[in-house]
């Protein structure tokens, strides 16, 4: 399959396909553990890691985490004269924080790079299905749609002449949420409706559109994740 | 629980998700200490109307416990896996307070009173891992931007005085998420009638 | 030949209403079969019956037995049904699970069973059939209504199911994708596929279906074989037109002093410009249709007459984007995202800060026309789809702006509520000029006293009357009419 790219509103996650979702799940729980007890050696590889792999999926999601990452540590030069000051001292630690688990934040964003679809197929494959299954998908089904619907509320209260204000609170969160939650409530029926429709009560083995294997590179990659929450646990021990 | 239960609790959870960590960041960007105090006071109060919303539609056991554990396994996608047992403990109180299944569709307040005791423990996990998982490695990581004397500062914010300042407020916030949640509820989507004045 | 789909239902009810009553209908393998009728006949319900939602999803109690292929429909395990039927609803956005195409269509044959090699296969398949293969990749988020339309309709052909049902497929669709529509439902007759449509819009089916069956009360008040229903029937029976090419306008042209002027508007949709140099006048009482194929700009000139778009724009009734929002109103193709408060009444009540005892009066009367009088104390966002357009309407008559900009506003409306809001809107188009976008060939031809046509080479404004074989061409794509005319670009 060929790069085509995300500006022609093609989801580019065809390396998804070389790489198991389910080994980046795997590194999500290790560097969790490597950013917890690792020292600084650990934690900027696992940083250097994480973006090399969000490479591979996405540029643009790339380089606009790299900018990020840079403002936030540019944020915090400029802070640091100033940690006396309490106020200042604690937006500081949490800007830190915020870099401290940048490498997992980081996967999460190449996690999000897989189809729903794709990712229920590896979820499967470790028998994790139902509920959590449904609720996985509708997550990535859902979560576009609420941008576009507040937009669609917030075009009605200007047409309509309400306008949010934070003096009157209440009122504000009736305007937006009343509708999006009557929305919320229409597009589940129509959803059930139609995977009801497509088969999803029957009773047989589920297959996937969606070939969910272990490779070589999901070999190599655990095993350079173990290979760091070894090191970072030898200094404990 | 029955497919058409599990689609709409999967799309409320979405949007609970969404505000709940959406508030979050919204408390966190006053900094460090007052997301300290406040926590999850804002999402508790907010979201409330979603989740007492949710369980008056699904009307089934089970809808309160499996919301909080897809906000877990929500976070669990963004990389914050141990969120899900935070979540998990939470659904698990939400449904004790929620109690027989005759509440979730009854005129009562269990259902916003289970939300406010799920958040309640929800609301813990920024105190521990914030500050226990958090500062606990930045002096190893960045010994450069953070001095040892910064992280005792930290560590001594929770004396047992800032701990009850802190469980009092998410108390509170739960309460008022109840009784907010239930209110919504009341006014735009049970079939009460209402008097018209035309 | 066999039948394929059997039912006889001696009653139908949702919790004590009852739906449906003394119904007893057959299908032969191949057939299309139209089930039309005026909101409320009971159509969807029987629908809902025939595709197996009643009881899967619905609830509801039924006297009577459904066969499909022979057997009990009861009879089936869950799920089975889908190997059988398959299901395209009013709005195919809201029905997607998945977020890519591809995901979505194979998504029948994961839950099926299919092995994936087939499945790739058979996904392969439906998408060159549809012509839908360069998009296969895409997010259905970024669909125009026409392609969601197609995925929807290939996620039903993964398991070679023998019997689609559509539920208003036209209500989301422009023109254009209409006519592209009813190709796709001819090759699926081709293919030996039998096709059940719950539609109002019958013009497009007028070569297709093999019987039309009309409901009412809840019971088959009469069906007609393919060639026995005319218009005039149709007319009598209150339904939409057969055939468009008989539709005269019933609205002469308005010669009123001009109330409403805009000037070199420029229409932008991000950095693409979609209309440039729009200049036209309104008159005081006069409505006016605006007509175009999909993405030419409507709706976002829509938007951007009554303010919610483009900064500056040199219109009478105000320059700037507060101006036009405070002097316009306009309706959305959504209205649900138009009502915000918790009554019915409420949402008419709070158009204006205060109200006299005329304009309680007024709402009354409304409330009245529209046949939502019985609902004025309930939610409304608990109405139907009809009822929320309807009072979605009666909402921007009453708020007092300059100029009202309707978009779409009777889609998915039978012919009575058709009726009823191009009689409301000539009756308040006597205080303000009205527009209106639309699809709707027979709202247009009812309602409207001029047309502004949207065009890939330009635009012109024309006088309904005289000019119907004009538009209806236009509307047909029939030539580079614009080019021919004195156009303004």
């Amino acid at each position: 399959m060929s790069y085509k790219g995300e500006k022609n509103n093609i989801n580019s996650y065809q390396l998804s396909d070389k790489i198991n979702p389910l080994t980046i799940v795997g590194l999500i729980l290790l560097f969790s553990v490597v950013l917890t007890v690792g020292g600084e050696y650990q934690y900027w590889i696992a940083l250097a890691f994480a973006s090399g792999l969000l490479l591979l999926f996405s540029l643009r999601k790339t380089l606009s985490t790299i900018l990020t990452l840079a403002i936030i540590w540019g944020i915090l030069y400029l802070l640091k004269p100033y940690l006396g000051s309490v106020f200042v001292g604690s937006i500081y630690t949490l800007l830190l924080i915020i870099i401290k688990f940048s490498p997992i934040f980081i996967l999460g964003r190449a996690l999000s790079s897989y189809s729903s679809s794709h990712l229920i197929a590896a979820f499967r494959k470790i028998g994790i299905d139902g509920g959590i299954g449904i609720g996985i998908t509708v997550f990535f089904r859902f979560i576009p749609e609420i941008s576009i619907r507040m937009k669609e509320i917030n075009d009605g209260m200007k047409i309509r002449g309400f306008k949010a204000s934070i003096f009157k609170p209440i009122k504000t969160f009736e305007l937006y949420f009343v509708p999006l939650m009557y929305k919320c409530i229409d597009i589940s029926d129509t959803l059930t409706c139609s995977i009801i429709s497509k088969g999803i009560e029957y009773d047989g083995k589920k297959t996937s559109f969606h070939e969910v294997k272990i490779t070589f590179i999901d070999i190599a990659m655990m095993i350079g994740g173990m290979i760091l929450l070894g090191a970072s646990l030898w200094k404990i021990f | 629980m029955n497919l058409k239960g599990i689609v709409k609790i999967a799309v409320f959870s979405v949007i609970g998700f969404v505000l709940t960590m959406g508030l979050g960041f919204l408390t966190g960007s006053f900094g460090m200490v007052p997301s300290l105090y406040l926590s999850s006071a804002l999402p508790t109060i907010i979201v409330a109307p979603v989740f007492v919303i949710m369980c008056k539609q699904v009307a089934q056991r089970g809808a309160a416990f499996l919301y909080f554990l897809l906000l877990g396994v929500f976070y669990a996608l963004m990389g914050m896996w141990p969120v899900i047992v935070v979540c998990a403990i939470a659904g698990i109180l939400a449904e004790l307070v929620i109690g027989k299944k005759e509440n979730y569709s009854d005129k009562n307040m269990k259902v916003g009173f289970g939300f406010g005791a799920g958040m309640f423990v929800y609301s813990l996990h920024a105190m521990y891992f914030a500050f226990v998982f958090g500062v606990e490695g930045l002096t190893k990581q960045f010994p450069k931007m953070f001095t040892t004397d910064y992280a005792t500062f930290l560590y001594n914010f929770y004396s047992p005085k800032n701990i009850v300042i802190c469980l009092i407020i998410a108390i509170i916030a739960s309460i008022i998420g109840a009784y907010f949640g239930t209110y919504i509820y009341n006014k735009f989507f049970s079939d009460r009638k209402k008097k018209s004045v035309l | 030949m066999e039948n394929i789909l059997e039912a006889v239902i001696k009653s139908f009810h949702y919790g004590e209403d009852l739906i449906l009553k003394d119904l007893k209908m057959s299908v032969k393998k191949g057939e299309i079969i139209v089930l039309t009728g005026l909101s409320g006949c009971g159509k969807t319900t029987l629908l809902r019956l025939l595709n197996g939602l009643i009881p899967s999803f619905y609830d509801g109690d039924l006297d009577g037995e459904i066969k499909i292929l022979g057997k009990d429909i009861t009879t089936y395990k869950k799920g089975e049904l889908a190997k059988y039927i398959g299901n395209v609803f009013q709005n195919p956005k809201d029905q997607f699970f998945c977020d890519v195409v591809e995901d979505e269509i194979a998504l029948v044959g994961e839950n099926l069973g299919l092995d994936r090699d087939t499945l790739k296969e058979k996904v392969e398949k439906a998408m060159d059939l549809l012509g839908i293969n360069h998009i296969s990749k895409k997010s259905i988020f970024k669909l125009s209504g026409g392609e969601r339309q197609k995925v929807a309709i290939a996620g039903t052909l993964i398991y070679d199911t023998d019997i689609i049902f559509f539920d208003e497929p036209s209500s989301s669709l422009d023109y254009d994708s209409i006519k592209h529509f009813s190709e796709i439902l001819l090759r699926l007759k081709a293919m030996g596929k039998t096709i059940i449509i719950a539609e109002h819009r019958l013009y497009y089916l007028k070569e297709i279906f093999s019987r039309l069956i009309y409901i009412k009360d809840g019971t088959i008040c009469d069906v007609f074989p393919n060639g026995s229903l005319s218009n005039n029937k149709c007319k009598e029976l209150e339904l939409r037109t057969l055939n468009e090419r008989e539709l005269i306008s019933e609205k002469e042209p308005i010669a009123a002093k001009s109330y409403i002027k805009v000037n070199k508007a420029c229409i932008h949709q991000g950095k693409r410009t979609l209309i440039e140099d729009l200049t036209f006048e309104l008159g005081e009482s006069e409505i006016m249709g605006v007509i175009g194929s999909n993405g030419i700009g409507k709706s976002t000139l829509a938007k951007a007459l009554c303010g919610l778009s483009e900064k500056y724009l040199d219109v009478s009734y105000g320059n700037k984007q507060r101006e036009r929002l405070r002097n316009s109103y306009c309706v959305l193709q959504d209205v649900d995202a138009q009502i915000f408060l918790d009554t019915v009444e409420n949402e008419l009540i709070f158009c204006k800060d205060k109200n006299s005892e005329s304009d309680l009066e007024k709402i009354r009367e409304y409330l009245k026309d529209t046949n939502l009088w019985h609902k004025k104390t309930n939610h409304p966002q608990k109405l139907s789809g009809g009822q929320k357009q309807r009072l979605a309407i009666i909402t921007s008559f009453l708020s007092g702006r300059k100029l009202i900009i309707l978009d779409e506003p009777t889609s998915g409306l039978d012919y009575k509520s058709m009726k009823i809001m191009s009689d409301l809107t000539t009756e308040k188009a006597k205080e303000i000029p009205i527009i209106i976008i639309t699809h709707d060939l027979e709202l247009l031809f009812k309602t409207c006293h001029s047309v502004l046509m949207l065009g890939d080479n330009g635009y012109k404004k024309i006088s309904v009357k005289g000019n119907e074989a004009l538009i209806m061409d236009f509307m047909d794509k029939k030539g580079n009419l614009l080019k021919e005319e004195n156009y303004v670009k």
